[in-house]
């Protein structure tokens, strides 16, 4: 595996930094977006967002098996516990990279701390990070130096604690993250308190997702999944069609509400029915709702390990398309409603066409390079780090 | 303390524009000895921007009361979302009530762009080689809105924003509402003046006063 | 939290803030130490502020401004008030574009000669001295009656007409006003006995209770900001506002009641109005008594009058038989106790009525149903105009307003608008058409003794006059026929074309034949301040300043003086660099000097303006230190409120005639007839209902309007700033309703073909439901029809190129260059129809 696997690294090492690198030459936004009063925020922030979630929720399911002692059949999910541990922590660093880049003038960074402004809940997002990589890092070594097979199949009370507080600091976090969008009155699709739990029922159903595939990709790998073949893909049927329900109700409680709101109903008009319609029912439902329900159950009845990767694969997608609706078409929808888009420039917006938002080609290449920094960081600390069951510290001094 | 504030009458308003072009020289353009330079479309980046009426299937702009057209500019709230919404303080509010942009503080992140809900934010992302026409004049790259001319706050003709020093036809009246006896405290006594949006609750401190009909 | 960011931020700029006065001045940008320096000088040079008091040219209005100057900055532009007057000036937005307007790229740069064919574009420039010697050589070569002047009021144009007539001597000089306002010059010489433009009349809409606009935009075209001014102040009073328009517009937005009605149908609604007011007897019967012709007897079956004779007191002016219900006897009006407005019967065994019975026989048929017929406007509707004028009235009046030159029926439109506000006595009144008070300043000419010898030889209407194909005309306005005349060689051929300050190719009807006229002169002189869509045709190109870069030669008085206004026009910066442009009054000089050495000393005093100020202001009996301290100076505190203009009027009967004497002399061959000469009002079609009786779907009636940032074909509407602010509003381009819009499969922002009998342009379609499904609209003179670029073989070696509209915009209209050049009423001596045209449009292919 190691030449193989580290010559895939390598590579895709080069993509990703040659990705963000042109990306950043180019400039955010890039030139071709003359102006961005209209939609000052690009498909980085949804892209933010996606990895923000997929980080939370993963260290939500974790943190809720250990505190509540669930340990999977034949405790499998004890022997997977540092692999998640360390999804849940790395899958952070793509999140940081977009939000960072995201930034126009990122060398008065420091003023995030110097300035911290308490009102502000993008000025809380940054501490509830911190406290997040910190809990999630602790963890991680907490587990890698816990070297006994037989040991890291009980919880212990530390570690029970440590989970709390993973735990809490990743809701503090997915629920200060979607009042950072929520606490605007000034988009109507976003205002609220509801997005809170959206935003955490998205997290967990992205989360398991992708934490799911990791491992099973992983195990793969490692040529250890046959043998667990059937508890993984009824693990990822139940979770699934357990979560699923619980957002899409969100969802339709939502649209409900909206009815009775003019503002954001605007939203969810062109959602449903407007020129984003069939992304809308494409992607969000067929792929993020019919597809994930029929594989799950397919995987829960037929134990089928190739359903289960359909459905997981399926939510990451819908996930992505769901933030960058909510995120990007939520901005749009704030234009045509109250008649914004004469404040912004009627006959600006109708000669440069912003009303249809296009990512800039160094949008683009920063979020790809994001997404492949994501596999890259994985394959790394499998590389690197002993966060196989099985496997004993070697390098680092801190794990020892 | 002092809370500045803005009235624009539309009985006496003719839009003809003086108050948009004066605010964009006075904040946005570069003037050199052989040109000006200044952004392309440069009334999307004028501080205060004319709002046409009638407006395509008579949208009502920000619940605007009238069809009468109007501009749109900082409506430097009392409890403005901006600078709640800003991480590091950068958009911030004066002792005057003005909310201002500390540029060395900003890193871009457009939160405010975003959270106002009167759009007024821009950002200028050309490029312009010569310094702003004043300390806060429009930088590329930074959030960019009016000032109420923050920069003549201490000039010995007195506090006069540009767009009410061009404005011949005495449409803009400009002054302190915690002061009684200034014209704006006047004229938001007598319950003439409306406000975009009242039911946001940020409290704009700028005024209209619609056409008598 | 706010402290805390405070402090950090007083903190961080402490370097920055260099003194501790500046220390709520400090720099919101300091990115890097450099440029904090560079902003820290900036403010120190702020203490070399000049201020200039002058008068801002762009529009022609002359609206005072005081002008602060750093060195090459501009760092403000306020207007020049008169404490306790201010209600009779303004200035609009137009002169705060001088710091970029007088940079726009197609400035002439230096004195130009041709090297190209004509209209190809090619010149080469030229010292001022080959200039200067070039020009005098042609102005010898040719007689004075061969050549033909073009001249706007801009600037300096005042004197130039003025040294090429009596000094130069020829009689052919003219300006664009035929399509512009002659049309309402016309209407009031029908009413008021001479022709009578915008600035001689006041709408005193501050006093004015009700106010009704058709035809006339105060607030969207503003080339008249004094109105403007007292536009608002009667708006804020509380002023009604009625308006009738092809669009709607901010003035429709500020109404009380509109309606969009197809373009050229007011006329209809005039002379509705004026039925439901005889009908309804709501006229002021004491002030039709008092100051008009209406109790005039008149033969029933000649349509002549029954008698005048002199006035015993008005010199010159006829007094007229009256039938006196006092004691029922026909007396002069002069005698009687109780002159009768409506009355029928018998005079020496003829039948006789009087002019206001005369008048409702002829407004009868034009019912309120009858207007509805042609407008869309419901009679009810139309009702409530007339009585509601006739309700507020005096303090109530329909804009006589501004440009005429739209409709073909537009001279009888502006009679039936005076002839309402006559009506209901809104003239002279309070509150109504007040008179201006106007102040005659002094020629430079006659101030320093320079005279010449006069016109030699006849100006060329009069032929047109003789030959009869022109009825009456406006003697100052006559470019339509001096085309004529050039194109057809007819009385003669005419040899030299100066155009000062005008762009007589975009500002004439049928631009294509304008443009042959001018091929068919010898030699062509463009003197002005940008590269248009004439200086391609010209033989020489002679840049001259904008007006903010010179002392102008004379005082002015703004266009729409009410008050007796006076004021200098002072320098304010000089020219860009590169710009060898002179002002006008140095080319009047240095062309005098060279034709009439013998008088070369008083030329040279002409070069020095402010000392002919102070003659001027002696004269005027103004002290000149005051005018030049104050920029401007009043000589009347309010404007004339009194029906006669405060003595009698210029017509026959010195008094308003509802139906003109002098008519009833010169045109009765046209009573009954649908002419624009009928000494009686009457319904006249506009020219595209004459000429078509639907439209079919690609068929549009193509319409221009002012704008309040463009101002006519001058420089302004190159600008940025304009281009930005017609972009921004979505007024770049044309407006077509949405509805017909989508038949010819035409998108917002697509390109179309605007096809007319006289040529095409292409234009950019903005969709809209605000206008009238008829229409094709848009700003005046923002297309240069085809794409204008200039060749330019610099002094200095190398060559540049000039393009029209550089800074982009250009996809606007000119509707003179979709009308064939006959559009024109030319009884009204070729006074223009320059909406009154029917085009086709069709989307561009790409």
């Amino acid at each position: 595996m190691s030449i193989r696997a580290f010559i895939a690294f390598i590579v895709l090492l080069v993509v990703s930094l040659a990705l963000l690198g042109y990306g950043i030459k180019l400039g955010l936004p890039a030139k071709e977006s003359l102006d961005i009063s209209a939609m000052p925020w690009g498909i980085l922030v949804p892209g933010y967002v996606f990895f923000a979630s997929i980080a939370v929720g993963a260290s939500i399911i974790d943190s809720i098996f250990t505190i509540y002692g669930y340990k999977g059949s034949s405790n499998t999910l004890r022997e997977d516990i540092k692999y998640s541990t360390y999804f849940s922590l790395i899958s952070l660093v793509p999140a940081w990279t977009l939000i960072l880049l995201d930034l126009i003038n990122p060398e008065h960074g420091i003023w995030l701390i110097r300035g911290f402004h308490d009102v502000s809940r993008i000025a809380w997002n940054l501490v509830l990070y911190t406290l997040l990589a910190i809990t999630l890092l602790v963890e991680l070594v907490y587990l890698i130096r816990r070297t006994d097979i037989d040991t890291i199949k009980n919880i212990k009370k530390a570690e029970l604690a440590i989970a709390i507080a993973v735990l809490v600091s990743a809701i503090a976090l997915d629920s200060n993250l979607s009042q950072a969008f929520g606490s605007l009155v000034s988009v109507p699709a976003w205002y609220g308190s509801h997005l809170v739990a959206f935003f955490l029922a998205s997290a967990v159903l992205l989360g398991a997702a992708g934490q799911w595939l990791f491992i099973t990709i992983v195990r793969g790998f490692k040529g250890t999944l046959r043998e667990r073949k059937d508890y993984y893909s009824s693990l990822a049927g139940k979770m699934y069609l357990t979560i699923l329900p619980i957002f899409w109700l969100f969802m339709f409680w939502d649209i409900v509400a909206a009815w009775y709101h003019k503002p954001t109903w605007n939203y969810y008009k062109e959602l449903l029915w407007g020129a984003h319609a069939p992304i809308f029912w494409g992607i969000e439902v067929v792929i993020g709702l019919i597809v994930p329900v029929i594989a799950s159950i397919v995987a829960l009845e037929k134990r089928s390990i190739t359903a289960a990767i359909v459905a997981s694969i399926a939510l990451l997608i819908a996930g992505f398309t769901s933030k960058y609706d909510l995120l990007i078409l939520g901005q749009l929808a704030r234009l045509h409603s109250e008649g914004f888009m004469t404040l912004i420039g009627s006959g600006f917006l109708a000669a440069h066409n912003v009303m249809h938002y296009h990512p800039a080609t160094s949008e683009v290449l920063i979020l790809a390079g994001a997404f492949i920094e994501w596999p890259m960081l994985l394959l790394a600390g499998i590389l690197a780090l002993p966060l196989g069951a099985d496997e004993k510290p070697r390098h680092l001094y801190i794990f020892k | 303390m002092a809370r500045m504030a803005m009235v624009i009458d539309l009985n006496k308003c003719v839009g003809c524009y003086a108050c948009t072009i004066a605010c964009i020289r006075e904040n946005i353009a570069r003037q050199k000895k052989n040109g000006v330079e200044m952004p392309d479309h440069i009334f999307q980046y004028a501080r205060t921007r004319p709002i046409d009426f009638p407006l395509e299937g008579s949208v009502r702009v920000l619940g605007f009361p009238s069809n009468t057209p109007f501009f749109i500019q900082c409506q430097q709230c009392e409890n403005p979302p901006c600078v709640a919404a800003c991480p590091t303080g950068a958009s911030f509010k004066t002792k005057d009530g003005v909310v201002l942009v500390d540029r060395n503080k900003c890193i871009g992140c457009r939160a405010c762009m975003i959270a106002c809900p009167y759009g007024v934010r821009t950002m200028y992302l050309g490029r312009l080689s010569s310094p702003p026409p004043n300390p806060y004049g429009l930088v590329p790259r930074y959030p960019d809105k009016c000032t109420f001319c923050y920069h003549r706050k201490n000039s010995p003709e007195g506090w006069v924003p540009a767009c009410v020093e061009a404005c011949a036809f005495g449409a803009r009246i400009f002054g302190d509402l915690d002061d009684p006896n200034s014209e704006v405290s006047r004229i938001i006594r007598n319950g003439n003046a409306v406000r975009l949006r009242e039911d946001l609750g940020t409290k704009p401190k700028f005024f209209y006063i619609l056409p008598n009909k | 939290m706010t402290k805390y960011s405070r402090r950090e931020f007083l903190k961080l700029s402490a370097a920055a803030a260099s003194a501790a006065a500046l220390a709520e001045l400090v720099p919101l940008y300091k990115k890097k130490p450099k440029k904090i320096l560079r902003l820290e000088q900036l403010r120190k040079t702020s203490s070399n502020i000049t201020v200039k008091k002058t008068m801002c040219y762009i529009c022609g209005q002359k609206c005072p401004l005081k002008v602060y100057v750093d060195g090459y900055r501009i760092v403000k532009i306020v207007h020049n008030t008169i404490p306790g007057y201010d209600d009779y000036f303004a200035t609009c937005g137009r002169p705060q574009t001088l710091f970029e307007m007088r940079f726009v790229p197609e400035r002439i740069r230096k004195p130009l000669i041709r090297v190209g064919k004509r209209g190809e574009g090619k010149f080469r420039e030229i010292t001022w001295e080959e200039a200067l010697a070039l020009l005098v050589k042609k102005l010898k070569e040719y007689r004075p009656d061969e050549i033909i002047v073009f001249a706007h009021k801009g600037t300096e144009a005042g004197l130039f007409k003025e040294f090429m007539k009596s000094i130069v001597g020829t009689p052919n000089v003219t300006e664009h006003c035929d399509t512009c306002h002659t049309g309402l010059d016309i209407s009031s010489w029908f009413v008021f006995g001479k022709l009578m433009g915008p600035g001689a009349f006041r709408p005193d809409y501050e006093h004015a209770k009700l106010v009704v606009f058709m035809g006339r935009n105060p607030v969207e075209g503003i080339v008249a900001t004094p109105w403007t001014k007292s536009f608002s102040v009667g708006k804020e009073d509380g002023l009604e506002i009625i308006v009738f328009d092809v669009r709607e517009t901010r003035l429709t937005s500020l109404a009380h009641r509109y309606y969009i009605i197809p373009p050229g149908t007011d006329l209809a609604i005039g002379l509705a109005i004026i039925h439901v007011i005889l009908r309804d007897k709501l006229y002021n019967s004491e002030y039709l008594v008092k100051y008009t012709n209406a109790p005039m007897l008149i033969y029933t079956d000649t349509i002549e009058p029954v008698g005048l004779r002199d006035h015993p007191s008005w010199k010159g002016k006829k007094d007229y038989l009256v039938y006196d219900e006092g004691t029922g006897k026909i007396t002069w009006k002069t005698t009687a106790t109780e002159p009768a407005l409506m009355w029928e019967g018998e005079y020496n065994g003829r039948p006789v009525k009087t002019v206001l019975s005369l008048l409702w026989d002829q407004v009868k048929q034009y019912t309120p149903q009858w207007a509805e017929g042609i407008t869309g406007v419901p009679a009810s509707e139309i009702e409530y105009v007339a009585k509601r004028l006739a309700n507020q009235a005096p303090r109530a009046f329909i804009d006589t307003g501004y440009k005429a030159a739209r409709y073909y029926n537009e001279a009888m439109f502006f009679r039936v608008k005076h002839i309402i506000n006559a009506l209901i006595g809104a003239i002279g009144a309070k509150g109504g058409i007040a008179w201006p008070y106007k102040p005659k300043i002094p020629s430079p000419f006659k101030i320093l003794g320079i005279k010449g010898h006069g016109p030699q030889g006849e100006p060329l209407y009069k032929y047109w006059l003789d030959q009869g194909v022109v009825k009456l005309v406006q003697p100052k306005c006559f470019s339509h026929l001096a085309l004529k005349s050039l194109l057809e060689g007819k009385p003669k051929k005419y040899k030299m074309v100066i155009i000062f300050n005008e762009n007589v190719v975009a500002h004439s009807q049928g631009s294509s034949k304008a443009i042959e006229a001018l091929k068919n002169a010898e030699f062509v002189v463009v003197i002005d301040v940008a590269h248009n869509e004439t200086t391609p045709w010209a033989d020489l190109v002679l840049p001259i300043t904008m007006p903010f870069e010179q002392d102008s030669i004379t005082l002015y008085t703004p266009s729409k003086v009410d008050i007796g206004e006076i004021g200098i026009l002072e320098k304010v910066i000089d020219p860009p660099p590169g710009i060898d442009a002179k002002p006008g009054w140095w080319i009047i000089a240095e062309i005098g000097k060279r034709i009439d050495p013998a008088n070369a000393s008083k030329y040279e005093a002409l070069e020095d303006p402010r000392s002919i100020w102070i003659k001027q202001a002696q004269l005027l009996g103004i002290n000149p230190k005051e005018l030049l301290d104050k920029g401007i100076v009043i000589l009347r505190s309010k404007p004339i409120y009194h029906p006669l203009k405060g003595k009698y009027l210029p017509s026959v009967t010195g008094e308003i005639e509802l139906i003109s004497v002098k008519a009833l002399q010169e045109f009765k061959d046209y009573i009954g007839k649908s002419s624009l000469m009928n000494p009686l009002p009457v319904w006249i079609p506009p020219r595209w209902m004459m000429t078509k009786q639907k439209l079919s779907a690609n068929e549009f009636i193509a319409v221009d309007t002012m704008d309040q940032m463009t101002a006519a074909n001058m420089w302004i509407r190159f600008s940025r700033l304009v281009v930005s602010s017609l972009n921004w509003r979505k007024f770049d381009g044309v407006l077509i309703h949405k509805d017909r819009a989508r038949k010819l499969g035409i998108k917002d922002g697509d390109l179309v073909r605007i096809q007319g009998p006289g040529g095409e342009i292409i234009a950019k379609a903005r969709l809209t439901s605000t206008v009238h499904p008829l229409v094709i609209l848009g700003a005046h003179a923002t297309n240069p029809g085809r794409r204008i670029k200039l060749t330019i073989e610099s002094i200095n070696g190398g060559t540049y190129e000039v393009k029209l509209f550089s800074w982009g915009g250009g996809y606007g209209t000119n509707t003179n260059m979709l009308a064939s050049f006959d559009t024109v009423s030319l009884e009204e001596g070729g006074r223009a129809n320059q909406c009154d045209v029917v085009v086709s449009v069709e989307k561009l292919k790409t």
